[in-house]
């Protein structure tokens, strides 16, 4: 996957299982992943690292998913950084406040198999 | 068709007391307005007086009212139990789901990984997937026992055991836990082993819950003391952090069933908010007590008692 190799991923997960099995398989699809358990290293991360896409949980620890992305939005670096919301909330009023952050996808965790969500990610990727 | 008619049997059925059963009250208020139009026709031939007539009327409407008070009261708690329902099988799936979507995606690699795989990877796959599984299990059984807690069907099962023992295992399947955030528990255990005859589970089932609780609200780890003791002929059980805290606002919520304030949003990304719940009703149910004092940003202690008749001291020990 030449086109990929060199992309970064930032994934905000707080789930430790889910973190490992998507970061594994992003690393062997060539991605280079830099993972963040909880809204607030995250968003420290976002600070000090240049991504290409962020994937993001909604509910986390120390600040959640909303907060991150309030943070993106209002930083002239992040401001365009495609988001691919990752999370098992399927609530209208999540879904609704989630898209006002102009976000690019909002994936439901328990609807999509891993290659799915990684083709997403390259979807999106290459209409960034 | 005419099953609301057997007024006992409708309420029963919906499990709610008479003086919330739409049928009953109905009938009431017919039986209230055949009297009161009969009254005021009996009245109105009696007494010439349109001022007795008119307080009549005053009374009846009086009695209308505070009957219609009462539907409203109980088409409100219903709508209320509606709500709470719809944010239960909300709150639940999502419980749910987060560990069915660890399992799904552990498949999905062992799948891809078919003819690749270690003999290492595809154990470790496994362990991940019974984990998981022994969380939904977990969850669904707070749930049920939540159920039999509201339809007064819980069976309790007593057995004679030692307290202090099962505060060291309860204590001991947390310490991995408690260990990947820093914290460290500590108990103090009473001097004289304290033997109780209760339900063992049940207990067990309340001591986790407030370990569990202590744990997830010392995010960057920190102290968390456990103790025992024998005060006034009581068993008292407490554990303290010395993190999060609650706020105010939340303080009287803390023993509601789902209730999940911000905070707990914050530092709890999983859990059903029933947990506190389920503890209090448990102490309770046996007689005991349960209560906490909290400083937001200092730290919180939760304490039960349980009734000295359900404990004996084994001096022996």
């Amino acid at each position: 996957m030449t086109d990929t190799e060199k992309k970064r991923i930032l994934f905000i997960e707080d789930e430790e299982n889910m973190q490992k099995i998507i970061t594994s398989s992003l690393q062997e699809e060539g991605f280079e992943v830099f993972s963040a358990y909880d809204g607030e290293s995250g968003i420290k991360m976002l600070e000090e690292k240049r991504v290409d896409l962020v994937l993001l949980d909604l509910i986390l620890p120390k600040k959640d998913g909303f907060d991150v992305l309030e943070f993106m939005r209002s930083r002239e670096e992040t401001k365009h950084t495609p988001v691919i919301i990752l999370t098992n909330l399927e609530e209208k009023f999540d879904i609704q406040r989630a898209a006002n952050f102009d976000v690019r996808a909002y994936m439901v965790k328990a609807q999509y198999k891993i290659t799915e969500i990684i083709d997403k990610i390259q979807e999106v990727l290459k209409t960034k | 068709m005419f099953k609301f008619l057997n007024l006992k049997e409708y309420c029963n059925e919906y499990k709610i007391s008479i003086w919330e059963c739409p049928p009953f009250i109905f009938t009431i208020m017919g039986v209230v307005i055949i009297f009161s139009i009969l009254a005021a026709y009996f009245v109105g031939r009696i007494y010439v007086d349109p001022f007795i007539v008119l307080l009549i009327i005053f009374a009846v409407t009086a009695l209308l009212f505070i009957l219609s008070f009462i539907i409203v009261k109980s088409f409100e708690k219903m709508a209320q139990i509606s709500k709470e329902k719809s944010e239960f099988i909300s709150i639940m799936s999502h419980q749910l789901r987060t560990p069915l979507s660890s399992i799904k995606w552990q498949l999905d690699l062992l799948l891809k990984k078919d003819a690749s795989l270690t003999a290492e990877t595809g154990r470790k796959a496994i362990l991940t997937m019974e984990e998981q599984n022994e969380k939904m299990i977990k969850t669904v059984n707070d749930m049920l026992e939540v159920n039999r807690l509201e339809n007064n069907a819980l069976v309790f099962e007593k057995s004679v055991f030692s307290f202090t023992d099962l505060v060291e295992n309860v204590i001991e399947k947390f310490q991995k836990e408690a260990l990947l955030i820093n914290a460290e528990i500590i108990f103090s255990p009473p001097q004289k082993e304290v033997k109780i005859k209760t339900d063992k589970i049940r207990i067990g089932i309340v001591i986790s819950h407030l370990i569990d609780n202590a744990i997830r609200y010392s995010p960057n780890g920190g102290k968390i003391s456990v103790f025992l003791e024998n005060v006034d002929n009581k068993i008292r059980f407490s554990i303290s952090d010395e993190r999060v805290g609650i706020p105010k606002q939340d303080l009287a919520y803390v023993f509601k069933k789902f209730y999940r304030g911000d905070t707990s949003r914050k530092y709890k990304s999983d859990g059903l908010g029933i947990g506190l719940y389920l503890a209090k009703a448990i102490v309770e149910s046996f007689g005991g007590k349960i209560d906490f004092t909290s400083i937001e940003g200092k730290g919180s202690t939760f304490w039960f008692t349980l009734p000295i008749s359900l404990v004996k001291i084994n001096k022996e020990s």
